[in-house]
Formats: structure tokens, C-alpha cells, sequence
């Protein structure tokens, strides 16, 4: 299975869509400094008010995973993943690996993982270019608190990309299903950092697992493992738990 | 009435009746939902939250900031909809190996894709329909909230918008039809739809990049739908008439593009 996942993961990376994904994040990282250039007082005011950071550094990081990252979280995963196990099917693949001897449910979980790898290293490929250009385009720019606040976001990124393969293959057809994984991915971003904006519902947005991901931002001044590590924790059990469902939700899909 | 145009309206009948009909169904309650949310959750966020998007974005009071947020209820499941509907079109078929036996109809292939890509595009802006109608309804319904956003300046909005992605999506068939990876297909179209939302997010955060350049300003930042509600309540329903020819010839210049290409 480790052969297997490998190599799947060596294919999706050679693929067009994933070179196109990527030259879109280069696109956005070469883009933001421009667009946080001059960011007018009630951007600055607005933002330094909702996570408590007058820092400009804080603005920057408020647009790079509010408008960027948590875009790319919503879109990407379900560019990559909304084919699992249904492409096959659909492209009459799926009668010859059913002679195989893999299950469907652990196929679903190796496509799912190496699905989940290629988002994770189009995701730490970003942040790494974001941390070698930012400094010196970005006022403030501090790579380590950026890295750290970013490799939480990561586990965002996973959790959408094996969200995004079980709910498509719950719906059993990939057009349908991508549209469906794309509606939730956009409530979950879209409510992500709500809590920050309206602080009476904050406990609330915690069972949105875009708003883990986000969460660097409540005191980027003091990142610290333990703000850090429970949210990656409950990021990885729900990514875990996504995926075992995606297994045991995939065997209805025949052949 | 030609042989060819009734060849093709009997085609584009019969492609209407298998045309999938739940997810547009389904995507026309999500926008409704969406409008709903908004007018009930949004009226509940900090006056500083409300005054971000008032300010950024140019408008007047609560009723703009609402109508601003409906019309992403309008726009994102609208485009999504016919997006899921459009990759069936040419780009699922290709890869499901059944684009040949499709071809080899009697029909010339301009017309194929035309009564394929028709009953997608027709069902895509009858969700925007249903949503800005929607919208139109709670912004009348909607008391308190000011005066800047009429309700039929927010149905033209949205019908504009609608309008739209109507072309945008057949315009994508055109790309479409030279692609051979429906996910590839999915992420130029996401490209596109993020190119469209581009000059909005460049308003609220570089304002400064519109200083003297007024028609970029009025013509590409979504507020300005808002700002021109007056015009929108003719402009927007006349676009969408116009839209649905437009969308037409555009799908059949992507079948006749097809028709040149060699790779099937």
C-alpha cells in the first residue's frame, strides 16, 4: 500500500491540473504584497481592532489566510480530490482493480492520503515562497510566526482536501459531488473567522474546523505549541475519522 | 424555419429532457437560504464589522451592506451550478470515452454542444432568477435597514450578475472543449470566476488602484451594481435577455471549434 500510495502521489504531482494549482499560489504570493502596499486606516483600524494587534503584520496575515489561503482551502481540495475512486469508476477502471487484491475502502484511503499530500505540498511550497519573498514586500514580515501560524492552517488544508474525497464519493457522481464539497468548503470558510468579528459567538465557531485552522490568529504576538498543537490534534483526529467514514461510505460504489 | 434550425430544436428537446434537473433545484433553495441567512445573522454583527464593509465597499448603510452579501448569494451558486452542468457538456464525456459515439449523431457538432450546453446555461440562470428574486423580496421585506438599495435595483443586480455567469460559462465552454482533463476544465473555471471577484477585493484593500480610472471602477468592483441601482432595475433583466443569445453563439463556437479540433 505504501508502494501504492507513492506512486499515486508521484503521478497526481505530474499532472496538469496540480501544475496549474500551483502556478495560481505562485500568482498569489507574488500578489499580496502589491495588494497590501497602502491598505486604507478603516482596513487597518477594523483588523487591529478584531484580533487585538495594531501590528501591520497583522493585517497581512488576516488577508493572507482570510482571502487567500481560505480561498485556496475551499477550491484546491476539491479540484484535487472530487475524482477519488469515481474517475475510476467512471472511466471503467474500477472492474480491472477490483481484481486486485486491495479493497475498495483501503484504495479510497491510499488516493485519499496521497490526494491529501499533493494539498500539503502545494500548501508548504507556498508558505515556503511566501517566507523567502514577503520579508523586506510586506511590512512587519516575521517568517517564524508566519511558518508557525501557517503549518496550523495546514492541517485546515488537509481536512478539507479528505472532506472534500468522502463527500464526493457520499454522493456517488463527481460533478454533483465536487459542487456539494465546494458548497460546504464555502460555509465552513466563509464562517471561519467569525468569532474574531462578532466575540460572543467565538466558543460557537470552534466547531468549525476552518476556524482551527485560523486560530494562530487569536495572539500571533506569543505563538506558543500550546496554542498551536491542540488544534493540529483535533484537526488530525477529524481528518482521520473523514477518511474512515470515506472508506466505509465507499463501498457502495460499484464497479 | 431551415432544416438545420429544426434539426436542432427537436436535438436540443431531447437534450432538455435528460438535462439534470435536482441540482439546480437543489442550488436554487441554497441561494434562497443564503439571502435568508444573511438578512437574519448579519444585522446581529458588531456596528464595526457592519461599517468595514460600508465603508470598503462604498455604501450608504445596512441595506447595501445586505444586498452586497446577497448578490455573493447570487453569484456563488449560480456560476457553481452551471459549472458542475457545463463539465458534462463536452469535458466528462471526453474522459468517460463517450464523446465519439456523441459526434457520431447525425448532428452537426456545433449544434451538439449548443443543445447540450443550452438547458445547462437555461437551468444555471434560472438559479439566479430564483435568487434575486429572493433577494429582491427580503430587501422589500427587510424594515430598518435604509433606503440606499431599492428592491428592484437589487433584483437588476442580480439579474445582471446572472447574466453574466451565463457567458462566462459558455464563453468557458469554448476552453473547455480543447481540454481533455475535466479537473483542469474545473480549475480555469475557478481562475475565471476568481478574476471576476478580483477587482472587488482590490477596492476594499487597494482602493487607491481605482484613483483615476472611474470605468474600472464602475465597471468591474461588484459595489457598483449597488451604487447604480437605479440603472440596474432596466439594465439588469435587459442583460439577461441579451445574455441567453449571446451564450448561445457562444456555445456554438465552441462546437464548431471542436469540429476543427483532431483530438477527441
Amino acid at each position: 500500500m505504501t508502494r501504492l500510495l507513492w506512486l499515486d502521489y508521484l503521478a497526481a504531482l505530474r499532472e496538469r491540473k496540480t501544475w496549474i494549482a500551483a502556478a495560481m499560489l505562485v500568482y498569489a504570493v507574488l500578489a499580496i504584497p502589491l495588494l497590501l502596499a497602502d491598505p486604507p486606516p478603516h482596513v487597518r483600524e477594523a483588523i487591529a481592532a478584531w484580533f487585538h494587534d495594531a501590528d501591520p503584520f497583522a493585517v497581512f496575515m488576516f488577508v493572507w489566510i482570510d482571502l487567500v489561503m481560505n480561498k485556496v482551502v475551499a477550491f484546491v481540495p476539491v479540484i484535487l480530490a472530487s475524482g477519488v475512486v469515481l474517475r475510476e469508476r467512471d472511466t471503467g477502471v474500477l472492474g480491472l482493480l477490483a481484481a486486485k487484491p486491495l479493497t475498495l475502502s483501503r484504495y479510497f484511503v491510499v488516493r485519499t492520503a496521497s490526494t491529501c499530500a499533493v494539498m500539503l505540498t502545494l500548501y508548504a511550497a507556498t508558505q515556503l515562497l511566501g517566507a523567502a519573498w514577503f520579508p523586506g514586500r510586506v511590512a512587519g514580515f516575521r517568517p517564524g510566526t508566519f511558518l508557525a501560524a501557517m503549518s496550523l492552517h495546514a492541517f485546515a488544508a488537509v481536512f478539507a482536501t479528505a472532506l472534500a474525497a468522502t463527500v464526493t464519493v457520499a454522493v456517488g457522481r463527481r460533478g454533483a459531488g465536487a459542487l456539494v464539497a465546494l458548497m460546504l468548503l464555502g460555509l465552513l470558510v466563509g464562517l471561519a473567522l467569525v468569532g474574531f468579528y462578532q466575540p460572543d459567538w467565538y466558543a460557537m465557531t470552534l466547531a468549525n474546523p476552518l476556524t482551527l485552522g485560523a486560530l494562530a490568529m487569536r495572539d500571533l504576538e506569543h505563538l506558543s505549541p500550546s496554542l498551536l498543537l491542540p488544534p493540529m490534534l483535533a484537526l488530525a483526529g477529524l481528518t482521520a475519522v473523514t477518511i474512515a467514514i470515506g472508506a466505509w461510505v465507499v463501498r457502495k460504489v460499484e464497479a | 424555419m431551415s432544416a438545420a434550425s429544426l434539426e436542432f430544436s427537436q436535438h436540443l428537446r431531447r437534450e432538455w429532457r435528460f438535462a439534470p434537473r435536482r441540482g439546480p433545484l437543489i442550488m436554487m433553495l441554497v441561494g434562497v437560504l443564503c439571502v435568508v441567512f444573511n438578512h437574519l445573522v448579519l444585522p446581529l454583527f458588531p456596528e464595526r464589522a457592519i461599517a468595514f464593509m460600508r465603508v470598503g465597499f462604498r455604501l450608504d448603510d445596512l441595506a447595501g451592506v445586505l444586498a452586497l452579501n446577497d448578490l455573493m448569494g447570487v453569484y456563488f451558486p449560480t456560476f457553481f451550478v452551471g459549472l458542475a452542468g457545463s463539465l458534462g457538456v463536452v469535458l466528462l464525456a471526453r474522459e468517460e470515452h463517450r464523446l465519439e459515439l456523441l459526434l457520431a449523431k447525425p448532428v452537426r457538432t456545433a449544434d451538439l454542444v449548443a443543445a447540450r450546453a443550452v438547458p445547462v446555461l437555461a437551468w444555471t440562470a434560472g438559479v439566479g432568477a430564483v435568487t434575486s428574486a429572493a433577494m429582491a423580496v427580503a430587501m422589500a421585506a427587510h424594515a430598518g435597514i435604509g433606503t440606499s438599495v431599492s428592491a428592484l435595483g437589487a433584483l437588476g443586480g442580480g439579474l445582471f450578475l446572472t447574466a453574466l455567469t451565463v457567458v462566462l460559462l459558455a464563453a468557458l465552454q469554448v476552453a473547455f472543449v480543447r481540454i481533455s482533463d475535466p479537473f483542469t476544465g474545473l480549475l480555469v473555471a475557478c481562475g475565471a470566476w476568481f478574476g471576476t471577484m478580483m477587482p472587488t477585493a482590490v477596492l476594499l484593500y487597494r482602493p487607491d488602484a481605482f484613483v483615476g480610472r472611474p470605468a474600472a471602477l464602475h465597471g468591474l468592483a461588484m459595489p457598483s451594481l449597488l451604487w447604480h441601482e437605479g440603472t440596474l432595475g432596466w439594465l439588469g433583466p435587459l442583460s439577461l435577455l441579451l445574455a441567453l443569445p449571446l451564450a448561445v453563439a457562444l456555445a456554438r463556437a465552441a462546437g464548431a471549434r471542436l469540429e476543427r479540433s483532431d483530438a477527441l
